[in-house]
């Protein structure tokens, strides 16, 4: 209860309009912190609504796959430049950020725990890739790709995402060649 | 058996709701970004009347497929008679 709490708190502090706005006014704010940001809200509170639709959760997504597949789709949406331009721009399409990106982290709480190794290690790396094209797309694009944010922006968004790809292929180094049995017991 | 019904459908609906948000996010899988979803929508209001009354929309020419093939042959063949 303390988790959704602290999620609803975080959910409240990103829609004030001042909040909103300046993250929304840097591209590299606003697709890598505001939006994971939306997602932390909704996994937080996912714990509490979890356990009181239970049987919901249970019923329709057994094995976390069903839940992953929403994920995929809607974090694979707000990886389009045009999507984050829209958002801008668009009150229908922020307030479906504000929406769908919660709705994210809680079908990311449910799901996670629910699929098996491979899924995991799957999605994991379809996430590798999907960072290190964006990061590629970024900064190497000769053209302004939004139309509300400049190119050093983009650069800067695109930087960010190599980041973001750096730490998981040491993330994923790590676990492959460090002994991973203690954490198996 | 309940469950593996219930994941058949759940499965079905969350591809299909991925689907119609991408679908209705770049205007029929055409526009990726803000600009080109501009361009789409600007091209689409200009149409191309030939002498015989062949109406052909501008955005045919912006398809390296059989509809450009076709707006274009039709076009050739109505200016050569």
């Amino acid at each position: 209860m303390k988790q959704a709490g602290l999620g609803i708190i975080l959910y409240w502090i990103l829609v004030i309009p001042h909040v909103k706005v300046f993250t929304e006014s840097i591209m590299l704010l606003h697709m890598l912190v505001q939006l994971p940001l939306l997602i932390l809200a909704g996994w937080l509170v996912g714990d509490w609504l979890i356990k009181k639709f239970n049987s919901f959760f249970t019923a329709w997504n057994t094995d976390g796959v069903p839940g992953m597949i929403l994920i995929v789709f809607i974090t694979m949406y707000w990886m389009l430049p045009r999507a984050l331009d829209e958002a801008v721009t668009i009150y229908y399409i922020e307030l479906f950020k504000f929406i769908s990106l919660p709705l994210v982290g809680l079908f990311l709480r449910d799901s996670w725990k629910k699929m098996q190794t491979l899924g995991k290690g799957f999605i994991f790396l379809n996430y590798l890739s999907m960072f290190a094209l964006m990061a590629w797309l970024y900064i190497d694009s000769p053209i302004q790709i939004c139309n509300n944010y400049l190119e050093t922006q983009q650069k800067a968004l695109g930087w960010g995402f190599l980041v973001i790809t750096i730490w998981m292929i040491l993330y994923l180094l790590q676990a492959v060649f460090t002994d991973q049995s203690e954490h198996a017991e | 058996m309940s469950k593996n019904w219930r994941k058949s459908i759940a499965i079905f609906l969350t591809v299909l709701l991925g689907f119609v948000i991408f679908y209705a996010g770049t205007d029929g899988f055409r526009a990726f970004t803000a600009e080109s979803a501009r361009t789409y929508k600007l091209l689409q209001a200009f149409y191309l009347v030939d002498r015989k009354g062949y109406l052909a929309e501008v955005m045919d020419f912006t398809k390296i497929d059989e509809a450009a093939n076709t707006v274009i042959t039709t076009l050739k063949n109505d200016t050569g008679e």
